[in-house]
């Protein structure tokens, strides 16, 4: 044993240094040459001849140098080398001997493997690759548990409370985006930027590209700096490098360029891209009244921290959990510090950044991962099919190479390397389409409002990812077809034949599994999408235009508010081009909620605290989104401050607090409020989605606009059949005369809704696309096999022929093959799918409005498939029915 | 007369059974097989380093530069311990063998 062992090391050390010192190894090999003709001469010299007779004579004998050398070569392993190239030139040779199947297997490939590197690529970026930042793997976040999901955001107080939290973390730091107006007028659109904390730059190690970043003494006070991000400075700016000390209005405040950002930075929100950093001290400056910096119950900033040597995650975890009353008390309002008591602080990796497109996009991501993972294996099993067909067409070839001494092996290593080819051809194309399809996703996944930006050039990761595709695809698609063509009863025709026929059908079951699995999940997901965008929201989102105006940050509020807020009204629904407009607090299905406990005396259960969505909403409202008043009336303009309160119910709410029974004119009471007591049903609303598209509908309760005493910030809506940019104008035309310096951009309602189903939407068409590749994939393979089946049965088909048999029955005979096979695949298909369905507790999450098993989903995919293997055999069948029995016959 | 051919495989058997003796160069190795065979067995160089080669590359000997008798650089092989073991099989075969023929050859 230790003999062996020895051995095999030496071999390995010998194969190495003839490897890796080649040139040594042959000067080595030249001065034994040498020595042995020197011996030879010395030799023929103390025979007796002259010392040129001898040199000759030598010469002579020992023959020509160069060819033992070559032989000792082959013992050096140098060989294998030689036969790789050798393997490859031959491989490409027999590759271009039928384009047709090389065309067929590298284009599948190139789509199979360029369809997993996009989604790969974006879910690289989004969700796994680390920060460019310096050691991002000691980045941590504090967050929140909490009943429903974690909470990641926290007051500028509780993040400078744990800033003295002792031993604990070097830095904290965040950055918070927000939109910003740039230049002196407030028509501009707003732009992202971001505030973040002095020590921020310096802790994740950024050096500026042109001046100076931000730092700890800027955010000391309220320093008007800003430092700029690359492409906005490219973009803006024209790269002008004599930038810094120039000074741009943000917010209507003028604010110094200290200087710009390199290329690769883009903050630690993943997806988006502040254009400009700010420092978070500035906030008061730029916010206004809107100031969040010093509410201790504002909670808007994700806390980061780079920990102090030696401190562990779980240890940061510890000292927090322990410092936490302590926290609660110094950082939380009063109010809050009840309910927050029995929760805990949790510190998690943070290397990756926060991002918002993360959570909403990694779940689709994977998923759209493993289906196009299950593509590129239903793409080598055709590809595994089509070598197998291939391998009896060159049975003769490789019958004769075993037959003249080549080793099992070496055949092995031939096929393999023309497997290896076309994979690697199949990659290097799939690399080239990659690339534009991870941009296409991109763009897929932007918002209306926001662009994501994500860097998805292919790099050394994408690249690796590609290689390693070629390479398992390669082996997964050729190691059968290889092993079955170099077996030792190759020259037993028959056998191989129908060993052959098997595994080819048993790849085609598979394969017709495999695409039921995906089809059901494309299924699946085109359902979810239809269900989210064709539910009965309660109004018609078409032609609704949405902006948001706060007036306050010019200092009205109040009465002075309210006011104004009324006059807006008016001057909105009596513009000609406007059909109707309104002003709401609230946007429906906008996945933010104002929820409070009301109480009515004259309801089923007086006692009760039943909780309902809010709105505050303008005369017009119900007009402007189509939601039919149902009975009573629309607010008008005289439910104002000067006359009674006035309250309209949606029909769940009327229900559930009066039954059948008429709610107008009953009185409800908003327990939180006192300006909400008492407050008189004047209508009845149909319901409508005011939480957001998976939410479904809750009852809500609408007040005025014109009875409330503290008017807050405001949505306009309008509906109108006019374009975009003339609604726009007309109606930043009107605010500036109420308002002139409030600035108000207008975007599709319906868009807007539009973006909350976008993962939906992105995972639905995806899902679709794999699917219909998987279907085409699945009748090739189909079509391959049977034409193959007939064109093996040819004599057995002519006989029967030739005994009567009527081409239909013959037909049938085909079609039923296909048939049997696709049926078998969907039987193994179903109960996999079922289980997958159960495990997949996640994929339940994913959908609106059916289960994970839907059974009609399932019937229909099988159905389907059931027709695509028809269609597959049909030609093939066809085919058989014209095989000439005399031809046939003689054919054998 | 002319010298005989060797029998494939049989360079390998005499080379090491050399090598048993003690380490030498390939010059040496020739040499030898051909005074010990009394001339009859003439080593080809165009085999022998092919054999060489091929028996380092098996691991059954090792391989040293060294200086000759001569006082010139040589390359020295040396029989290893899978070597020796391998040997004694051969030699066992070849005896097998040898005499097998040999019972053939006289008694048929």
């Amino acid at each position: 044993m230790r003999g062996f062992f020895e051995r095999s090391l030496d071999r390995i050390r010998f194969r190495l240094r003839t490897l890796f010192h080649r040139a040594e190894a042959e000067s080595e090999l030249d001065a034994e040459m040498r020595f042995h003709l020197e011996n030879l001469i010395e030799q023929k010299r103390a025979a007796g001849m002259s010392a040129a007779e001898a040199r000759d004579a030598a010469r002579r004998e020992m023959g020509s140098i160069g060819l033992y050398k070559e032989e000792c070569r082959d013992s050096l392993g140098v060989r294998l080398l030689s036969d790789l190239w050798q393997d490859i030139g031959y491989g490409l040779r027999v590759l271009r001997q039928s384009p047709g199947f090389t065309a067929v297997a590298v284009l599948s490939l190139a789509l199979g493997i360029g369809a997993n590197t996009a989604i790969f690529t974006l879910l690289d970026s989004v969700v796994l690759r680390q920060l460019p930042v310096k050691n991002p793997g000691e980045l941590m976040q504090l967050e929140l548990q909490t009943k429903r999901r974690p909470m990641e955001n926290f007051s500028y107080a509780f993040l400078q409370a744990v800033e003295r939290v002792p031993d604990l973390f070097e830095s904290v730091f965040t950055q918070r985006d927000s939109e910003f107006t740039i230049g002196p007028g407030g028509d501009a659109s707003p732009i992202r930027g971001a505030y973040v904390t002095g020590n921020y730059f310096d802790t994740l190690g950024i050096s500026p590209f042109i001046g100076r970043t931000i730092s700890t003494s800027d955010d000391a006070g309220e320093n008007p700096v800003t430092v700029l991000s690359y492409p906005f400075w490219v973009d803006q700016f024209g790269s002008d490098r004599s930038i810094t000390n120039r000074t741009i209005i943000v917010n209507g405040a003028a604010v110094r360029i200290v200087g710009v950002l390199p290329k690769n930075f883009t903050g630690v929100n993943v997806g988006a891209v502040p254009a400009f950093y700010v420092p978070l001290r500035l906030e008061p400056v730029l916010a206004k009244d809107r100031s969040m910096l010093k509410k201790r119950t504002s909670w808007w900033l994700a806390i980061l921290a780079r920990p102090r040597p030696g401190v562990t995650q779980a240890r940061a975890q510890a000292i927090l959990q322990a410092a936490w009353p302590s926290l609660l008390k110094e950082a939380f309002d009063p109010r809050d510090q009840n309910d927050l008591s029995v929760r805990k602080p949790f510190v998690i990796d943070a290397s990756r950044g926060f991002s918002g497109i993360r959570e909403d996009f990694s779940r689709p991501l994977y998923y759209l991962m493993g289906i196009s993972g299950l593509v590129l294996l239903i793409a080598c099993a055709n590809i595994a099919n089509l070598l197998l067909a291939r391998t009896k067409a060159r049975q003769h070839e490789i019958a004769t190479r075993l037959a003249l001494g080549a080793s099992r092996f070496r055949v092995l290593r031939q096929l393999m390397t023309e497997s290896l080819l076309l994979s690697g051809a199949g990659a290097a194309i799939g690399l080239l389409i990659a690339s534009p399809c991870s941009r296409l996703l991109v763009s897929l996944i932007s918002e209306a409002a926001m662009t994501v930006w994500l860097d998805v050039t292919p790099d050394l990761r994408i690249l690796s990812f590609a290689t390693l595709l070629a390479l398992l695809t390669g082996l997964l698609f050729g190691a059968a077809p290889a092993l079955s063509a170099t077996s030792d009863s190759v020259r037993d025709t028959p056998r191989t034949a129908t060993r052959h026929t098997f595994f080819g059908k048993a790849l085609v079951v598979s394969q017709v599994s495999l695409s039921l699995l995906l089809l059901i999940a494309a299924g699946l997901f085109a359902r979810t999408f239809w269900n989210l965008t064709h539910q009965d929201l309660g109004f018609e989102p078409r032609n609704v235009y949405t902006g948001h105006i706060d007036p306050r940050d010019l200092g009205i509020k109040d009465d002075a508010l309210r006011r104004l807020y009324g006059d807006l009204n008016d001057k909105l629904n009596h513009e000609p081009g406007l059909q109707t407009a309104s002003l709401a607090m609230m946007s429906p299905v906008a996945y933010c909620c104002w929820g409070e406990d009301l109480q009515s005396a004259e309801s089923l259960h007086p006692e009760e605290r039943t909780n309902s969505a809010m709105n505050m909403v303008a005369p017009g409202y119900f007009a402007t989104f189509t939601t039919p008043i149902l009975l009573g009336r629309d607010f008008s303009p005289d439910d104002d401050a000067r006359h009674p309160l006035a309250a309209i119910v949606d029909a769940g709410l009327a229900k559930h607090l009066f039954g059948a029974a008429n709610p107008i004119g009953r009185h409800i009471s908003v327990l939180g409020d006192k300006n909400l007591q008492n407050v008189e049903i004047i209508g009845l609303a149909k319901d409508a989605n005011q939480q957001g598209l998976r939410k479904g509908v809750e009852y809500t309760a609408y007040f005025s606009v014109l009875q409330s005493p503290h008017p807050e910030d405001m949505l306009i809506a309008v509906r109108s059949n006019e374009n975009a940019t003339a609604v726009q104008t007309s109606v930043a035309r009107i605010v500036h005369s109420v308002s002139p310096q409030t600035p108000v951009t207008l975007s599709s309602f319906e868009a807007q809704i539009g973006d909350q189903s976008k993962q939906d939407r992105l995972t639905a068409i995806l899902s679709n696309f794999f699917g219909l590749l998987a279907v085409s994939l699945v009748c090739i393979g189909l079509y391959g096999l049977m034409s193959y089946t007939v064109a093996r049965r040819t004599g057995e088909i002519g006989i029967r022929m030739a005994l009567g048999a009527e081409g239909g029955r013959v037909r049938w005979m085909v079609l039923r093959e296909a048939l049997v096979m696709a049926g078998a695949g969907i039987a193994i298909g179903v109960p996999c799918a079922v289980a997958c369905a159960k495990m997949l507790s996640s994929l339940q999450d994913m959908l609106f409005g059916l289960k994970a098993s839907d059974p009609a989903t399932v019937a229909a995919t099988a159905v389907l498939l059931l027709g695509v293997a028809a269609v597959a055999g049909f030609l093939p069948a066809h085919r058989a029915t014209r095989i000439e029995p005399m031809v046939a016959l003689r054919h054998e | 007369m002319k010298p005989t051919d060797l029998v494939q495989g049989t360079l390998d058997l005499l080379i090491m059974r050399t090598l048993a003796l003690e380490p030498m160069h390939g010059w040496a190795i020739a040499q030898r097989i051909q005074q010990i065979s009394k001339g009859v067995l003439q080593v080809q160089q165009g085999s022998l380093y092919p054999a060489l080669y091929r028996l380092e590359e098996q691991g059954f000997i090792q391989s040293e530069w060294g200086e000759s008798e001569n006082k010139r650089k040589a390359k020295f092989y040396t029989l290893t311990r899978a070597g020796k073991q391998t040997l004694e099989k051969q030699i066992e075969q070849w005896d097998r063998l040898s005499a097998a023929v040999s019972l053939v050859i006289r008694e048929a």
